[in-house]
């Protein structure tokens, strides 16, 4: 074989694909990346995952190791079951509580209007939630508890 | 011709069992989550197709863009302790091809968002690279020692249950495997016959390694040795050559710094160099680890003894310096690894030694072929024989369990392990016993590996893996 020739060639091939590569991907990525399709990405709904209609069948393990950024988020069901969650809140770009149910309800895969439909009954840090506290910011170190029914006990065992 | 049709259908037949015992609840074992590069490496690939820009999984500080989200893909938050995923862009930590490959598949399977990337699908091309990784073993053994050894390095290589699970992760190291035995055997096949195809070959997969992670500059070192013990010194027929397979190989490499550049050269460049700051975690034992401790992530151990028993073999091998460069191959692969594994190494992952294996395997299978067909080192040969039987029956059966075989085993071992001796000093030779003997233990060995890994479920991942 000529190596030099083989060589030659090579070359030419190479520059030709390395120009597409660079100048493919710098138009490509100029027209499809944005903020939008980056959220869809990182945050947007799998069509794989199953979804619940039992709130307290998953939750998710650990404590994360953010000092008092967290935001404690628990379930507790008429048949004596639980759900009990502790997140960072860094990781939720809508730090009310509205915000923060409807991401948990993305990361646990189940509609977030069950919780209207069933009459759940929520609260933040003991207080009843109204439209006001719905809307504000929670403070760090909060917990969220949604009871199936009002009056129900924290089953903690 | 008849002949041949046999070997090969023998030798697919390998590959099939290879891959049925990687496809094996491949989606659930090894647990999702364990190692969340799985995901990343493949939202990597799925964010490049879908929108021109690599988004994965970092924490390099270096990042500009840096999101804190939980992605709760295969419900993995709900198995294990979950801190939320730092999500960076543009991701250089490693070349996108193997994210390509895994998200690209995910994309071509309907993935739309990083949640989609579940394991039951971005697993399924690794296996298959894995399983053409055995392949690969045996062509190379094939090419080098003979079928025999590349019949054993097959079924060692194909079914010992560490290699298997590890096989199915998707880490980079599972695509340099691949590249680094083709390079291996491009370069047996060019000092053979002396091809030039051949030579270019080595240098593409040379290339293509370095497009999955850094470490696959071990291509690069391993050639560098290979023509230096061909030539003996650096004279104009070394120079000839490699100077040859550094402009076909390096074009390819170079495609990495020409993607990095689309993303701002600064940046590509800041990433690459914040590599040399990790915690060195494999620490100053990292050599007694390497021997002593295998593991599949950082947590999880499962000591093979074929891989202990590879690396006795290859010290062997070290001190007896094969003269022979077909002999010497394997070695100098696993010496270019080493040097790139102290250098490179960060923590104790399990999958930075993942390329050592395939090396000890093949010169493992040497060693016990060379027992087999010329009667060498017979002694050593049934010692590491009985060494990984009885290994792989104490995975199946307690020590209690084993009472029932104890005298078996004691009498059967020692007495056959005496009159092996004996005919050694004196020079006799009984070989269609040996032979059988031999056949019946590895025959053995494989069938333990099997039933272990049949026996490998969740249940039993969490009870009996440390």
């Amino acid at each position: 074989m000529n190596r030099k020739k083989f060589l030659i060639i090579y070359f030419i091939l190479f520059i030709i694909l390395s120009s597409s590569i660079y100048f493919g991907l710098k138009i490509y990525s100029k027209n499809k990346f944005n903020q939008q399709a980056l959220n869809q990405l990182m945050v947007g709904k799998s069509k794989f995952r199953d979804t619940t209609t039992d709130l307290c069948k998953y939750q998710s393990l650990g404590e994360p190791k953010v000092g008092k950024d967290y935001i404690k988020i628990n379930f507790w069901c008429d048949n004596g079951l639980k759900a009990r969650s502790t997140f960072a809140l860094k990781a939720f770009d809508d730090q009310t509580y509205d915000g923060i149910l409807k991401e948990y309800a993305r990361i646990i895969g189940f509609d977030i209007n069950i919780i209207k439909e069933k009459d759940w009954y929520c609260t933040l840090n003991d207080e009843e939630i109204n439209s006001k506290i719905a809307q504000t910011q929670v403070e760090l170190a909060s917990t969220i508890d949604c009871f199936e029914t009002k009056g129900l006990p924290k089953n903690d065992k | 011709m008849i002949n041949k049709i046999i070997k090969v259908l023998i030798v697919l037949g390998i590959v099939l069992i290879a891959l049925s015992v990687r496809k094996k609840d491949f989606a659930q074992i090894p647990i999702v989550g364990q190692s969340t590069d799985e995901y990343s490496y493949s939202w990597v690939g799925l964010s490049l197709i879908k929108t021109g820009m690599p988004i994965g999984i970092s924490g390099f500080e270096e990042y500009q863009n840096k999101y804190d989200r939980y992605i709760n893909v295969d419900r993995y938050m709900q198995v294990l302790p979950s801190d939320p995923l730092t999500i960076n862009y543009p991701w250089m930590d490693h070349p996108p091809l193997l994210g390509l490959i895994t998200g690209g598949y995910a994309y071509l399977n309907g993935a739309d968002v990083f949640e989609d990337t579940v394991s039951s699908i971005i697993r399924k091309p690794i296996i298959i690279i894995s399983t053409i990784s055995v392949l690969l073993v045996m062509v190379f053994c094939w090419i080098n020692f003979g079928f025999l050894t590349a019949v054993l390095s097959g079924l060692i290589y194909g079914t010992a249950p560490l290699i298997v699970l590890s096989g199915r992760m998707i880490q980079a190291e599972n695509a340099i495997i691949p590249c680094l035995l083709m390079v291996m055997i491009g370069l047996s096949l060019y000092f053979k016959k002396k091809r030039d195809y051949w030579l270019i070959l080595a240098a593409i997969f040379a290339g293509l390694a370095t497009l999955f992670k850094l470490t696959g500059v071990v291509c690069y070192l391993f050639v560098f040795l290979a023509l230096l013990t061909k030539y003996k010194k650096i004279n104009k027929d070394f120079w000839k050559d490699f100077s040859f397979f550094l402009a076909v190989s390096l074009p390819i490499s170079f495609l990495f710094v020409i993607y990095g550049s689309v993303y701002g050269l600064g940046n590509f460049i800041n990433i690459l160099f914040s590599n040399t700051n990790r915690f060195y975690g494999i620490g100053s034992n990292l050599l007694l680890e390497l021997i002593q401790g295998q593991r599949l992530t950082h947590h999880k151990f499962l000591p093979e003894v074929w891989i202990i028993s590879g690396w006795l073999v290859s010290l062997a091998y070290l001190v007896k310096k094969p003269k022979k460069i077909k002999e010497t191959l394997p070695i100098l692969a696993l010496l270019s690894y080493l040097i790139v594994y102290i250098l490179f190494g960060s923590q104790p992952y399990g999958w930075y030694t993942f390329p050592f294996w395939p090396l000890l395997i093949i010169i493992l299978s040497r060693f016990l072929s060379l027992g087999f067909t010329k009667s060498k080192n017979l002694v050593s040969v049934f010692l590491f024989s009985i060494m990984i039987l009885g290994a792989n029956i104490a995975r199946l059966i307690n020590v209690f369990e084993f009472q029932t075989y104890a005298n078996f085993w004691r009498i059967g071992v020692s007495g056959i392990l005496f009159i092996l001796i004996s005919l050694g000093i004196l020079k006799l030779k009984s070989k269609i016993l040996i032979k059988l003997l031999l056949l019946f233990l590895w025959a053995a060995a494989i069938y333990t590996n099997l039933k272990y890994l049949n026996n490998i479920n969740i249940a039993f991942w969490w009870e009996n893996l440390s």
